[in-house]
């Protein structure tokens, strides 16, 4: 009799054990967001005032470079920075031709290393839209119409053509001084996290560029690092030779994030 | 006054756009890594997306990249001559418009030319937006790019020549490639004298093909006092994930220094001299 009872216990035991078994399987799913660098569009350095016989150093910030990886692969990441010369573009200097004709001025921003002279000069004459220039110089150029905004060569250097007729023979100078990059040193600062780990994230080295395809690094994550939100906040020193020519000199800084 | 102001113009956020190799959207190694014989095509797809709530114009346009010292890979300027990947890749497209929310995959084809060294390549194919112009000195200009890695198969044999010159306070190092790789090389310079022994670090511009030289001027090791300098200059090659390889060494002694900082113990050694005379007299 006590067997019986204990086997009907045990199969009641098993009935239940297995109803309570039943289990309900909870899925999860994170996307992937994303990997973002955020930066200021502009910095600018401390002025200076010519000096004719000893080299000047200026000085700025780069402002806060920010990267946030929200992929959530731990794939790691790293921003670099390549920088151009400072370049100033002179005004439009008419050499030849009517002042009482069509009028010519320059702008844009120059990309160049190295600083020279472009000469402009109207090939084919007629109003602004028909007329046709040459460039030579820095860069050479042959049948170009001139426009409200042409480019001068390929280095960013614009011509501004305006109303009035132009005639075969009318030529001017577009002047440009550089400051050169090897003078450009950044610094990046300490990294400061936002969110996220600090193991694997650094920033880069101080350093001067040695040429306008020198990148160096601001900061980066080695792989299986990097997944939240740092940043740095370099400093920038241009050393600027003796006797450089006065004026509003401008530069492109680079940053990539791969 | 040569420069402008002391300040930023105005803060510009991310722009909410990202891209990834199409399809590895969550992959670890979100970049490409090709092989491919030379003079052989391999094709690939990228997938741009704009997360933003605002329409946007972007330019995609393939460079070369170098490893950095530290490891990290450098993508060179949109206008610094393009010799290797970003040369070899040919987008089938270099301009994008995309809405809020809005995806697009732009494929590729990538040929390495007939004469490419063997060895591993570097590039990037470049997302960057199109802004305006922005006030201040400094232009700042920020691109997203994904790796573009090329192993072009084949022996490899790296190998290279160094050349050390003094001239006007400075050291001209010369590293001639003599082997059949893209070098990206760096060199350690080492200074033994009298006073003790330094070392340092010098990097190159850019990378040395197979054929070609590159240049580097440092400034010679400091001293006051005119004494023979000990220069070892040991050249390696940062290789394909920042690790060194070793690829040349010289050694030369240079003189380096004031000769006239002889002059006083000269003088000293004079005065006990003729001090010692009239004694020993």
């Amino acid at each position: 009799m006590q067997r019986i009872r204990a086997t009907i216990v045990a199969a009641c035991m098993m009935v239940g054990s297995s109803a309570f078994a039943a289990s309900t399987n909870v899925n999860q799913t994170i996307n992937p967001g994303q990997l973002t660098l955020a930066a200021p569009a502009s910095a600018s350095l401390s002025p200076v005032t010519v000096n004719i016989s000893q080299p000047q150093t200026s000085s700025g910030s780069l402002g806060t470079v920010s990267v946030t990886d929200g992929r959530g692969t731990g794939a790691g990441w790293a921003v670099t920075a390549t920088a151009s010369s400072f370049a100033r573009i002179g005004s439009a200097v008419r050499t030849s031709g009517s002042s009482g004709g069509g009028n010519f001025s320059s702008g844009g921003t120059y990309s160049g290393s190295t600083g020279g002279t472009y000469t402009v000069t109207i090939t084919a004459g007629g109003p602004m839209g028909f007329a046709k220039f040459a460039v030579t110089g820095l860069e050479s150029q042959t049948d170009t119409t001139a426009t409200a905004s042409a480019s001068i060569g390929t280095r960013g250097v614009t011509g501004n053509f305006t109303s009035g007729m132009f005639s075969v023979g009318d030529q001017w100078t577009v002047t440009i001084d550089t400051l050169p990059v090897t003078g450009l040193t950044i610094a990046p600062s300490v990294v400061a996290i936002v969110a996220g780990a600090a193991a694997g994230v650094s920033s880069g080295q101080s350093r001067a560029f040695a040429s306008d395809t020198d990148p160096m690094t601001l900061m980066s994550a080695s792989s299986g690092s990097g997944m939240g939100q740092y940043s740095v906040t370099p400093t920038l020193s241009l050393t600027i030779p003796a006797g450089s020519k006065s004026g509003s000199y401008t530069a492109t800084i680079t940053q990539t994030l791969n | 006054m040569v420069a402008g102001l002391a300040h930023h113009t105005y803060a510009v956020e991310s722009s909410g756009i990202s891209a990834f190799p199409a399809g590895a959207e969550q992959s670890e190694r979100p970049w490409f890594d090709m092989t491919a014989p030379k003079n052989k095509s391999v094709h690939g797809s990228i997938t741009v997306r704009n997360s933003s709530g605002f329409p946007t114009k972007l330019r995609i346009y393939p460079v070369d990249a170098r490893v950095l010292t530290d490891g990290a890979l450098g993508m060179l300027p949109e206008a610094a001559p393009r010799v290797g990947v970003g040369k070899w890749i040919a987008l089938e497209s270099s301009v994008l418009q995309l809405a809020p929310g809005q995806s697009k995959d732009i494929a590729f084809k990538m040929q390495s030319d007939a004469n490419a060294p063997v060895g591993r390549h570097f590039g990037g194919i470049v997302i960057e937006p199109v802004d305006g112009e922005q006030g201040g000195s400094v232009r700042i200009v920020r691109r997203l790019g994904i790796r573009v890695y090329l192993t072009i198969p084949g022996a490899a044999l790296p190998s290279a020549t160094i050349d050390v010159r003094q001239r006007n306070g400075q050291m001209a190092v010369t590293l001639r490639n003599t082997g059949n790789t893209v070098l990206q090389p760096a060199a350690t310079i080492t200074s033994s004298h009298l006073l003790g022994r330094s070392s340092r670090d010098m990097r190159f511009a850019s990378a040395i093909q197979p054929g070609s030289s590159g240049h580097q001027v440092v400034e010679q090791p400091a001293s006051f006092f005119w004494q023979p300098v000990r220069l070892i200059v040991s050249a390696w090659d940062i290789g394909t994930s920042g690790t060194r390889m070793n690829l040349a060494r010289t050694e030369t002694t240079v003189w380096i220094g004031n000769p006239l900082s002889l002059s006083l113990p000269l003088a000293l050694i004079g005065i006990i001299v003729m001090y010692g005379r009239r004694r020993y007299k």
